[in-house]
C-alpha cells in the first residue's frame, strides 16, 4: 500500500471547504438570532462561540461521512474513492439554502405597509403629474398646458445633441472594445491555453483580472476615470469600453470554450501552426455569436451610456441629472422620454440585426 | 521499422486505472496493420497517444527511429506532418469549403511560413493537387460546397482527399467507418488500401469489424483492457483468440 498524495490533498481541500461552509453557515445564524434577540433576550452567543461550533460542526460531518476515506488516502490506499457526491452533501445544501434565505428576508426590513401610505402616495402622484407634463404628445392631449409648463421645443433641439452624444458614446465604446476583448478571449479560453504551463497561467491571471473589472460597475468606472481624464462624454467612453471589453472576453472565452475540439485537433494532427489553427479551426466557428454578443453589448450600453453620464460621462445623462438636481420635474419628464424613444428605435434596430445574423 | 511503440503507458487525470499497459510492437514500413479490441479497450487512445494529443505517463514512442514522446511546438508540428490521421466523426473544419479542407493538409509544410495560409493564399499547383484528389476520391463537383452540406461517406471521403494532400509517411485511422453504411465503408476501406499501395503510406487503421479485418488487413494487433493481446497476421488469428479478446 502506498501513500497516495493526491488523494489526500484532495481530502484536505473538501475539509477546508466544509469547515469554511458551516463557519459562514454559523455566522448567517447569529446573524438570525441577532434580529429576535431584541424581542426575545438571549444568553451571550458572541461570535467566538459560533465559529467554534460550527467549526466543530463541519469537522465533524466530515470525518463522520464517506469523505473520510479522502483522509485516509494517505494511510491506505482507497481503491473505488468516489469524487464529490451529491447525495453525500445534499442535506447540508438544503440546510445552508434555508439558512440563506431567512437571513437574507430578514435583512430586507420587510415593510408592507409602507405600501399603503397615503402620504407617499399623495406626493408620488404630484411627481408624476409634472412629469407627463413634460412629455410633449400626452400633455397636449389631455391638455395640462393650463396647469405647469410645457418643454419649449428650443429646448429639444438641444437635448438631441445631447442624445447623440450618448449614443455616440456607446458605439464608439463598443467599437473599440471588441478588438481588444478579441485578442484577450483566445489566451482567456481554457481549451487553447491548456497545453503550456506559462499560457494556463496567464490564462488564470487574465480571467482574474476581467472578473474584478467586470465586477466594478459602470458608474464607478465613470468616476474613476472622469476623475482621470475630465468630466465629459470622453470619460463615459472609456468607461464603457473598459466594462465592455471585460464582458466581451468573458462572453467570447465561453464561446471558444464550448466549439467541438475535433475540428481543432485535426488541424493539429496535420502539424499546422498555432495561428493556422486559430484562423480555420476556431475563428468560423466563433464569429456569428461574437458579433451576436457584440451587438447585445452595444445595446446594453446604450442604455448604460445615460446613465454614465449622470457621473460625469457627459451625454443625455449629465443634463437629466442637472434637471433632477434643480427639481425641473417637467424637463426630466421630456428627456426621460426622449431617452425612452431612441433606447426603443435602438433596441429594435439590433435585434432586427441580430436576428438578420443568426 | 517506421513506428516503435515500447512500454507505453498511460492514465487519464482523474482516473484511477491505466488506460493503456506496457504496450510493445512495431509496424514495418507500408504495412496495414488492423486494430482490433471490445469498447473502451483503448484503441483510441493508443492512436492519440502516438499522435501527441495525449501525453504519456510512460515509454517511449519511435517514429522513423526519432523518440518522439517528448517533443513539443515546432518539432512535434514537424513529426505531426508525417503523420495523418482520420478520425470517426471526420472532424472537418466546418463553415469552409471542401477544397479548403482538402488544402488544409498541407498546413504541415508551411509551419514557419504560414502567413499566406492565414489569409488563403495557396499556391497554384496545390490548388491543381487539391482538384486532383478530390477527383480521385470522387467528389470533383463539390469542390466548392460547404463540407456541412455533404453526406457522413462524403465528409469521409475529404478528409481522405486531405491525407492524399498531405501525403504522410504514417496514416492513422482511428474507426473511420463507425458511422458509415457497408457500401461508403468499403469504399472508404479501399482508398486506405490505395494510399497504401499507390503513395506507400502505412496504414494503422481501427476496426470493429472482423469482416473489415479479413478483407483489408493482413495484419493486426488485438488490445483488450489496454494490454496488448495479440500481434501478427490477420490469417493466424484463431476463433479461440477472437473470443477472448472480445469477451468481458
Ligand atoms: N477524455 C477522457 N477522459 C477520461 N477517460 C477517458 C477519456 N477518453 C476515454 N477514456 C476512457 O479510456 C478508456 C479507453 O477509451 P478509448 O476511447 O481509447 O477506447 P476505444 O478502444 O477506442 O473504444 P471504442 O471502440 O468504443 O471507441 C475507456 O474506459 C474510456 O472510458
Ligand atoms: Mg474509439
Amino acid at each position: 500500500m502506498k501513500p497516495d498524495l493526491k488523494t489526500f490533498r484532495r481530502g484536505m481541500k473538501l475539509l477546508a471547504f466544509r469547515w469554511i461552509y458551516w463557519v459562514v453557515q454559523g455566522l448567517i445564524i447569529l446573524k438570525i438570532w441577532n434580529h429576535f434577540s431584541t424581542y426575545w433576550s438571549v444568553p451571550v452567543w458572541n461570535t467566538t462561540y459560533i465559529l467554534i461550533l460550527s467549526s466543530i460542526v463541519g469537522i465533524t460531518l466530515h470525518f463522520t461521512q464517506k469523505q473520510f476515506s479522502y483522509f485516509l488516502g494517505t494511510l491506505i490506499h482507497v481503491k473505488n474513492r468516489n469524487y464529490w457526491k451529491w447525495e453525500d452533501c445534499k442535506w447540508e445544501f438544503y440546510i445552508g439554502f434555508l439558512n440563506i434565505c431567512t437571513a437574507s428576508l430578514l435583512s430586507l426590513k420587510l415593510e408592507i405597509f409602507r405600501i399603503f401610505s397615503i402620504q407617499g402616495l399623495n406626493i408620488l402622484g404630484n411627481i408624476s403629474h409634472q412629469l407627463l407634463c413634460g412629455v410633449p404628445v400626452v400633455s397636449h392631449l389631455m391638455s395640462l398646458g393650463s396647469q405647469c409648463d410645457l418643454t419649449p421645443w428650443s429646448y429639444y433641439i438641444f437635448t438631441l445633441d445631447k442624445l447623440f452624444e450618448s449614443i455616440a458614446c456607446a458605439f464608439m465604446g463598443t467599437l473599440l472594445a471588441f478588438p481588444i476583448a478579441f485578442i484577450l478571449a483566445f489566451f482567456a479560453a481554457t481549451n487553447l491555453t491548456q497545453h503550456s504551463k506559462a499560457l494556463r497561467l496567464f490564462c488564470g491571471v487574465l480571467r482574474f483580472v476581467m472578473n474584478v473589472v467586470r465586477s466594478i460597475e459602470v458608474l464607478v468606472w465613470g468616476i474613476m476615470i472622469s476623475v482621470w481624464v475630465g468630466i465629459g462624454p470622453f470619460a463615459g467612453m472609456v468607461a464603457l469600453m473598459i466594462h465592455t471589453i471585460a464582458s466581451l472576453t468573458k462572453q467570447f472565452a465561453e464561446a471558444i470554450e464550448n466549439i467541438p475540439n475535433g475540428p481543432i485537433e485535426a488541424l493539429q494532427t496535420t502539424g499546422a501552426h498555432p495561428l493556422i489553427v486559430l484562423v480555420y479551426g476556431v475563428i468560423p466557428q466563433v464569429w456569428i455569436s461574437y458579433v451576436s454578443f457584440t451587438v447585445y453589448r452595444w445595446d446594453i450600453n446604450l442604455r448604460m451610456s445615460t446613465v454614465v453620464g449622470i457621473v460625469g460621462g457627459g451625454g443625455i445623462g449629465g443634463l437629466l441629472f442637472q434637471e433632477t438636481g434643480m427639481v425641473h420635474w417637467t424637463k426630466v419628464g421630456s428627456l426621460t422620454f426622449l431617452i425612452c424613444i431612441a433606447v426603443w428605435l435602438l433596441d429594435t434596430f439590433s435585434s432586427r440585426l441580430r436576428r438578420a445574423i443568426n | 521499422m517506421i513506428l516503435k511503440v515500447q512500454d507505453l503507458s498511460h492514465r487519464y487525470e482523474r482516473r484511477v486505472d491505466l488506460t493503456l499497459k506496457n504496450v510493445s510492437f512495431s509496424v514495418p514500413p507500408r504495412s496495414m496493420l488492423g486494430i482490433i479490441g471490445s469498447s473502451g479497450s483503448g484503441k483510441s487512445t493508443m492512436m492519440r497517444c502516438i499522435n501527441g494529443l495525449e501525453t504519456l505517463n510512460g515509454g517511449t514512442i519511435e517514429f522513423q527511429n526519432e523518440p518522439i514522446q517528448n517533443l513539443r511546438g515546432s518539432d512535434l508540428r514537424r513529426v505531426r506532418s508525417h503523420m495523418g490521421m482520420i478520425f470517426q466523426n471526420f472532424c472537418l473544419v466546418p463553415y469552409a469549403s471542401v477544397l479548403t479542407n482538402v488544402l488544409l493538409g498541407k498546413t504541415g509544410i508551411w509551419q514557419n511560413r504560414f502567413l499566406g495560409g492565414l489569409f488563403s493564399k495557396w499556391p497554384q499547383e496545390w490548388i491543381q493537387e487539391a482538384h486532383q484528389a478530390l477527383e480521385r476520391v470522387g467528389l470533383a463537383e463539390r469542390v466548392h460546397d460547404s463540407v456541412q452540406h455533404l453526406s457522413g461517406g462524403q465528409q469521409q471521403r475529404v478528409a481522405i482527399a486531405r491525407c492524399i494532400l498531405q501525403k504522410p509517411e504514417l496514416l492513422l485511422a482511428d474507426e473511420p467507418v463507425a458511422s458509415l453504411d457497408p457500401i461508403s465503408s468499403r469504399m472508404v476501406f479501399e482508398y486506405l488500401v490505395a494510399l497504401n499501395q499507390e503513395y506507400g503510406m502505412t496504414v494503422l487503421c481501427n476496426v470493429h469489424s472482423l469482416e473489415y479485418l479479413r478483407t483489408y488487413f493482413p495484419t493486426c494487433l488485438a488490445l483488450k483492457k489496454g494490454k496488448l493481446l495479440y500481434q501478427g497476421p490477420t490469417a493466424e488469428l484463431s476463433e479461440s483468440m477472437i473470443r477472448e479478446i472480445y469477451e468481458t
